[in-house]
């Protein structure tokens, strides 16, 4: 398994670099805008998991390449787990890079408003939830599906983001128990890594 | 018209009289796969060590469906796969596998170093760094590090047959690899898999549907049509049971045997195909026939 997930960091390097390169870019600017929340809750872990995640489902989409992976002596299990971890390492890359900038407004502003936890957990799970289905798709279907349920589900949170921003509507998040977001993010979780894990088929 | 005499003992699902010394690693017996418009029919037979077996078909015949359920690729719908006596669902649940298809576009964006990095960290364990280095830039005068993408499909042949070699396999599978190269480096890459199958003593099964090239190499042939096994023997008595014979020769030859042929035989172009088993004590003329007209004599039954 770690030689599969070896392989991810080796063969998406370069997008890894850009990832780290637009996350830090993506806090900047929220710096310097202060405090836009459409650089750090949206378009920084959009990019960061999006970059690196599509080229190796790009990469590997061919019947070829997916045979030469089936190939393999390492069960489906491990290669998908594999690439679940490379989702999960992304996703925390991107969360930490985010909580810190905006600790770092926070301190540098003196912004006394705190940052919520159950916001922060909330997109988390949506980021993971989307790239979990996203994975599940490409294992299942082909690279183009997993890609465009990722597109069109980008843009349907980019568009509940400015409705909530820009409009009376809002999502608001209560100060309620971090558990009542962790228990159901959970086990949603669990119940797409396991579909993850099941979608690859031997025809 | 054939008739069913002109294959008479010939046609056989499992031929062990092309074994050497009759072991055999890998047993097929009764393999079935059906889809809409195509079924592998019940095919059997033996992958021998030390042995390239090839298998020859038109497209669309079945070849690729064989191998595909032989190295796990595909689910088959009833059959056995037997390895050293085990049953198992797949080879490489038992040996060590190298396959190399037709396609190979594997990671076409990455560099050769980087593939063979990470096919070497899953094969830790078999992998030879040595061979690898020699089939790479001894035998295949493969130099550059170049992307995959960069290479010419005989360079990725060549790429790819020296990674899976690399493996030390157990069981090597290729379906379909002199397709689109030139002669030359046909002829480099049939060589390298004689001396594999002869060194290393494993069983090489090689599909094709150019019959030269497992006319120079293979020592039993496995003939298949429309998903159906329709001979399975070694070259030698493919050779000794099938001769074609020039039309204009048929008339030195006696008036019984003439009609044989005639009635028996398969006309192709000016010559005529026939199975020797069809002239008891007649004289045998003619020379022996080419696995091309083999195939085409078969595929009219």
């Amino acid at each position: 398994m770690l030689s599969y997930l070896k392989k991810d960091i080796m063969f998406s390097k370069l997008w890894l670099l850009v990832s780290l390169v637009w996350g830090i870019v993506c806090g900047f600017v929220f710096l310097k805008e202060g405090g836009s929340f459409i650089f750090v809750d949206f378009l920084l872990p959009l990019f960061v998991m999006y970059f690196p995640l599509s080229r190796l489902m790009h990469l590997e989409d061919p019947r070829d390449t997916r045979d030469f992976l089936k190939r393999m002596p390492q069960s489906k299990y491990g290669r998908v787990t594999a690439r679940i971890i490379f989702v999960f390492a992304l996703l925390i890359y991107a969360t930490a890079l985010k909580i810190g900038f905006k600790y770092l407004l926070i301190e540098g502003y003196s912004i006394t408003s705190g940052m919520n936890l159950q916001k922060e957990l909330f997109y988390f799970f949506v980021f993971l939830f989307l790239n979990l289905t996203a994975l599940i798709l490409f294992y299942r279907f082909s690279f183009q599906i997993a890609q465009n349920f990722t597109l069109a589900s980008y843009a349907a949170v980019f568009c509940v983001a400015i409705l909530n921003k820009y409009t009376e509507y809002k999502i608001s998040f209560p100060q309620v128990n971090a558990l009542t977001v962790i228990i159901p993010g959970i086990l949603t979780g669990v119940v797409l890594v396991f579909l993850a894990l099941k979608a690859e088929q031997v025809s | 018209m054939l008739s069913a005499d002109l294959l008479s003992a010939e046609v056989c699902i499992t031929d062990k009289n092309g074994l050497r010394d009759g072991i055999k690693v890998i047993e097929v017996k009764g393999l079935n796969k059906a889809y809409k418009h195509f079924k592998l029919d019940n095919a059997s037979f033996d992958l021998a060590p030390g042995m390239i077996t090839g298998l020859i078909g038109a497209n669309g015949a079945g070849k690729s469906t064989i191998l595909r359920i032989l190295s796990g690729l595909l689910k088959k719908d009833s059959g056995e796969i037997i390895v050293d006596g085990q049953t198992v669902s797949d080879i490489g649940g038992k040996l060590r596998l190298g396959f190399v298809s037709q396609e190979l576009g594997i990671y076409h964006t990455q560099k050769m170093s980087a593939v063979a990095g990470f096919v070497r960290d899953v094969y830790k364990e078999s992998w030879d760094e040595g061979k690898y280095e020699h089939y790479l830039r001894d035998v295949f005068d493969l130099r550059y590090d170049q992307k995959i993408k960069e290479l010419s499909l005989g360079m990725r042949v060549k790429f790819f047959l020296a990674m899976e070699l690399a493996k030390s396999p157990e069981c090597l599978l290729l379906d379909e690899v002199t397709s689109g190269l030139d002669p030359v480096i046909r002829d480099e890459v049939l060589d390298i898999l004689l001396d594999t199958a002869r060194e290393y003593d494993i069983p090489v099964f090689m599909s094709s549907h150019i019959t030269e090239d497992l006319e120079k190499v293979a020592e039993r042939i496995i003939f298949i049509d429309s998903g159906r096994i329709l001979l399975c023997d070694s070259v030698e008595n493919i050779r000794k049971n099938y001769f074609r014979i020039e039309e204009d020769k048929l008339d030195s030859l006696d008036e019984e045997t003439r009609a044989l042929i005639l009635e028996k035989g398969v006309k192709q172009h000016e010559y005529y195909v026939y199975n020797t088993g069809i002239i008891s004590g007649g004289e045998i003329a003619g020379t022996p026939a080419m696995l091309s007209d083999v195939l085409r004599c078969l595929r009219k039954v």
